[in-house]
């Protein structure tokens, strides 16, 4: 770690959107003259992002996430502010900074159906001036690791999609970029592809110092990846900063699940309701009460079956996004 | 750089001799419409009629010639623009180290030399039936001539359909569009029917548009024989076009790929 591979400063990208209207007369008065709006998809972003550093780009739909890495690999310009990658300028699209990164996107292919894996990646080979032999030894390698090796060479419409995404990820690798933009790369997957990624990219990043930029709504996939935590919400940062800081921020509360008895009483409970459906409530309590708090609802009869929950980094950043709301 | 668009160019054949399907389609779309011409006109210049001054035997070439060239040169990088711009897979190439006119233009290179090869067959045997049938006097200028059109055809068609696929970057849809510019082009270039078939006035209209370089000129340089001087100003005609052409794809480029960048992304 060390310098900066990624710097954004005041990152904003608005889309014009033209609406439809709602009946046949405002279609037709649409095609004279098309009513516009503006969406503000990314609201002046600022982040830093160390070389080496394994960032976990997290928010809703909707949130700007895919807006915000098609800027920073060069497919979007900014509306305003700027962006730099790799000390590249992405909106100028060189060769040299797009020799410098790597996208895989969960749900567009990059390969092609007719050919083999082995097709593409010669072509990446070609198109990345990688010499033969050192190219042949790392996908060799990634491919052991990634357990595709005899996969190399089947046309690639006859691999199952896990099978696809590993080769996504081996041809975004062979490449070899610095920084590496992953957009909702487990998507559709199981969880022993999930996981074979996932220790793939861990391992990746120590050998190689590869710095991985991801987005991904499956909470497993950061918290077992990323050491660096941005979450956006409506286009803006709610949090910027190390995982293991936001874990301790809100290490302090627990959940407390239980079945509701006959009795239950909302209004009696003295503590915050998370979730709850026919049978079962979560509340939260801070930590140093949480036997208080079970001991006086079991006294007043509201449940059973305590159960004692940590948040989870899922639920750390439900509550980010209802402090922010 | 070359040995990237060669490698590009090398996916693309590999892609189409890889599909069967494509394959025989292919050979369907070069042999059909070419028997059904030649039944045809077999049939309408019996007699030993002419018209617009060619002869059965000259019009049966022209048509044969047409298609052919048609499988060669008319490359739907106007529909694969299109699709891949509103399908958005035009990011997958914006990111490459690569020059996306130059990407598409590798591929129909491709693709193209894979017709060339599939047909390749058809080609000898109906160049043999022309030969053994002594239905066509060339000399080897005009085959030169012939190869040359073909090539310029190639590389002008390819830059007008460039500039109309990228027409998709400012409307939602361009399948009508498309399908309207088919007609439009294929009648203007000659592909219909020849071109002097036409009432003299729109000859002469046809004659000044870029349309008739896709496939008329090409065949006629084969069928009817120009003078080296008549040719060389038809191609230097074709190659200001083709500049023309190409300035027009720097445009579409630079300002699609910013309206790319404010709708569509």
């Amino acid at each position: 770690m060390g310098k900066n591979a990624i710097e954004v400063h005041n990152l904003s990208k608005e889309y014009v959107i033209n609406s439809r209207g709602e009946n046949w007369a405002a279609v037709a008065k649409n095609i004279f003259k098309p009513q516009k709006s503006v969406v503000k998809a990314v609201q002046s972003l600022n982040f830093e992002i160390k070389s080496g550093e394994k960032v976990g780009f997290i928010g809703k739909n909707g949130a700007g996430k895919t807006t915000t890495i098609k800027m920073l690999t060069g497919t979007l310009f900014p509306s305003s502010g700027y962006c730099k990658v790799n000390g590249y300028n992405p909106v100028e699209r060189t060769n040299d900074f797009k020799k410098s990164i790597s996208v895989v996107m969960g749900n567009r292919s990059q390969l092609f159906p007719d050919l083999t894996p082995r097709d593409y990646l010669e072509l990446l080979q070609t198109m990345y001036d990688i010499p033969e032999s050192v190219f042949a030894k790392t996908v060799a390698n990634l491919a052991r690791i990634l357990n595709v090796t005899e996969k190399l060479d089947l046309q690639t419409r006859k691999l199952s999609l896990g099978e696809r995404m590993k080769i996504e990820f081996l041809a975004g690798v062979a490449t070899r970029p610095k920084v590496l933009f992953l957009d909702e790369p487990t998507i559709g997957l199981d969880v022993i592809a999930k996981r074979d990624i996932r220790k793939f990219l861990v391992s990746l990043n120590k050998e190689e110092n590869l710095t991985v930029f991801l987005t991904s709504h499956d909470m497993e996939d950061i918290a077992s990846i990323c050491d660096h935590l941005i979450i956006v919400d409506r286009g803006k940062i709610i949090w910027d900063g190390q995982k293991q800081e936001l874990l301790n921020k809100f290490s302090n509360n627990k959940y407390i699940s239980f079945i509701k008895s006959e009795s239950f009483n909302e209004t009696n409970i003295k503590a915050k309701i998370i979730d709850q459906d026919d049978v079962t409530t979560t509340i939260k309590v801070p930590a140093q009460k949480v036997d208080h708090v079970i001991a006086q609802l079991a006294q007043n009869n509201q449940g059973t079956d305590y159960q004692i929950n940590d948040l989870k980094l899922e639920d750390i950043i439900l509550e980010l996004f209802a402090e922010e709301n | 750089m070359l040995k990237t668009y060669l490698s590009i160019g090398k996916i693309s054949l590999k892609s189409i001799l890889a599909n069967k399907s494509s394959v025989v389609i292919l050979l369907l779309q070069a042999l059909v419409p070419s028997l059904v011409m030649f039944y045809l006109w077999s049939l309408i210049l019996d007699q030993g009629q002419t018209i617009g001054g060619f002869s059965k035997n000259q019009i049966v070439i022209y048509y044969i010639g047409v298609n052919f060239i048609n499988s060669f040169v008319w490359y739907a990088v106007d529909w694969e623009l299109n699709d891949d711009i509103h399908s958005g897979e035009l990011s997958n190439i914006i990111h490459r180290p690569i020059a996306i006119e130059k990407y598409y233009f590798a591929k129909m290179l491709g693709d193209r030399l894979a017709n060339l090869l599939l047909l390749l067959p058809i080609l000898v045997i109906g160049f043999l039936y022309i030969l053994l049938n002594n239905l066509l006097h060339v000399s080897l200028m005009v085959l030169v001539e012939f190869a040359v059109s073909i090539v310029l055809s190639a590389i002008l068609w390819f830059l007008f359909s460039y500039i109309v696929g990228s027409v998709a970057y400012w409307f939602d849809n361009l399948f009508f569009v498309l399908l309207v510019k088919e007609v439009v082009v294929n009648l203007l270039a000659g592909f219909y029917f020849p071109l002097e078939i036409l009432p003299s006035f729109l000859v002469k209209i046809t004659k000044c548009l870029p349309f008739q370089y896709f496939s008329s000129f090409p065949i006629d340089t084969l069928v009817k024989g120009f003078s080296l001087a008549n040719w060389g100003k038809n191609t230097l005609v074709e190659l200001i076009w083709a500049a023309v052409f190409y300035l027009m794809v720097q445009i579409v480029n630079k300002k699609g790929l910013q309206r790319y960048s404010d709708v569509m992304g």
